[in-house]
């Protein structure tokens, strides 16, 4: 009787879908939106079908640009400017390091990198306190 | 000393969650992912964190009935970030079994006291299913049968949340031959909004994603089952990346051959992907690794109704009880389309809303 590790186990590896390249064609909606009314938009990758193949060569298609940022809360976030000037690589990742959402976003700058009111006040409040 | 008056102001979300260090980013953070899974779109992620940091928190009591605490710990084990920090950090969770510090009667006055503190206005959470048979004598709290408990909660609620399969179906206690009469909550209450999140657990950003919409922007659309559409509104099969092999007509006939190894569709193995409206193909389990199909395990569709009998986990969908059996015969006859009767059936259903 064959054991379950005798099996030979073959890697098929998955060549692109095509994906990227809708990816790209629809960033270019996003772009012009955002010239003619400042609204930015984010695309979840997570949510779409993509094989790795499709997010590898997308990331081929992006590049990378002049910026990086990171956020360090519960697990960290990665922000980076592609190649493109205001399209911008998102990966959240939970605290266990793994990535819990990947978004390209289509903006100025990714909203959450813009700091709240609420916490400009808590810093005021804060301040205020060594005077 | 002068006595001080003071007032104990209930505090809103946004400020406690400052208090404890959590940063806005890392609410945003969450508010994102979650609204991510929902497939809503950025700027309600942005409401969504708006929203709830200005709310007061919300009183939820979860009550544990006929169950496996499968459920409980599904959420435990969310990653969209870690479910003690956040999403019971959102919520006054007054009343759980395996959460509360508290046991005994002091649980159970702690249970009373929110339902009249709050009355009309808590979320009731209910996972497992409720017996029925011989005065619900076979599951009990506190000496107090599941019906009678889940009548006199529901009563004040301002909404409940049936969480997995056995609370919003029945599940496995419902299962043939259903030795304690188990039944579903919607089966018992009548009069109050209830959305039904199945699955045998469901997918934990599912739980916390529902939880959060409801906070924020109330009530979900639902589908025919009491479902919200945003996490069920699409069959496994519709997201599931091993759909070019079916549509190409390349299925593993079994667990060890040469279509198995290569990834082929599951079909002719018993996968139900076609006719399960879940997350799973796009959510995924456990940090987003994998999900049975990628595993290599067809769908056994834990998130319908009945779906412990419906003929075997290991049938292939025309064999079984999905559908009409005049319709799966006729697409049967097709050829490679057999499986694309039965899945434009499912997809027919869902948008018309006929059962």
């Amino acid at each position: 009787m064959t054991t379950l590790s005798e099996i030979p186990v073959k890697m098929v590896e998955m060549s692109p879908t095509g994906m990227a390249n809708v990816i790209m064609s629809e960033l270019k909606g996003h772009l012009q939106n955002l010239l003619e009314s400042g609204q930015g938009h984010s695309i979840d990758l997570l949510s779409l079908p993509m094989t790795d193949a499709d997010v590898n060569e997308l990331a081929d298609y992006l590049g990378v640009g002049e910026v990086k940022a990171t956020i360090n809360n519960i697990g960290s976030s990665s922000l980076r400017e592609t190649a493109y000037p205001g399209v911008w690589w998102v990966t959240h990742y939970g605290d266990d390091n793994k990535v819990i959402a990947e978004l390209i976003e289509v903006a100025r700058v990714p909203g959450i990198l813009v700091t709240h009111e609420d916490e400009i006040r808590h810093s005021l409040e804060t301040i205020e306190q060594y005077q | 000393m002068t006595d001080l008056k003071h007032e104990v102001i209930e505090e809103t979300l946004g400020q406690s969650l400052i208090k404890q260090g959590i940063t806005r980013r890392t609410f945003v953070k969450f508010c994102t992912t979650v609204a991510s899974a929902m497939a809503l779109p950025p700027a309600a992620a942005q409401a969504m964190a708006d929203t709830l940091s200005k709310a007061q928190r919300q009183s939820v009591i979860w009550l544990s009935f006929q169950e496996c605490t499968g459920c409980t710990e599904s959420i435990t084990r969310s990653h969209k970030p870690s479910l003690e920090s956040l999403i019971f950090d959102f919520v006054s969770l007054d009343y759980h079994h395996t959460l509360q510090a508290a046991s005994g009667e002091a649980a159970e006055k702690a249970r009373e006291q929110a339902m009249e503190k709050h009355h009309g206005k808590y979320i009731l959470i209910v996972d497992g299913s409720i017996p029925m048979k011989d005065g619900g004598v076979y599951s009990t709290i506190a000496g107090i049968t599941n019906l009678d408990m889940l009548k006199q909660v529901a009563a004040g609620a301002a909404a409940i949340v049936s969480v997995g399969t056995c609370a919003a179906y029945g599940g496995l206690p419902h299962a043939d031959p259903n030795p304690t009469g188990a039944v579903a909550v919607s089966d018992i209450i009548k009069d109050k909004p209830i959305i039904n999140i199945p699955g045998c657990p469901p997918i934990p950003v599912v739980i916390t994603g529902v939880l959060a919409h409801v906070l924020t922007f109330g009530i979900p659309e639902l589908d025919e089952h009491g479902r919200p559409k945003v996490f069920y509104g699409d069959t496994i099969h519709d997201r599931c990346y091993r759909r070019p092999f079916y549509d190409k007509g390349l299925f593993a006939k079994g667990f060890d051959d040469e279509g198995a190894r290569k990834g082929w569709c599951l079909y002719e193995v018993g996968c139900k992907g076609p006719v399960t409206y879940n997350a799973c193909a796009t959510t995924k389990w456990n940090n987003g690794t994998s999900f049975p199909i990628q595993s290599g395990h067809g769908c056994i569709g834990c998130s319908e109704p009945d779906f412990w009998d419906k003929g075997g986990f290991y049938k292939a969908l025309p064999q079984g009880s999905w559908g009409t059996a005049e319709g799966i015969a006729a697409a049967a006859a097709v050829g490679a389309a057999m499986g694309i009767g039965a899945a434009a059936m499912s997809k027919t259903h869902q948008k018309s809303g006929d059962s």
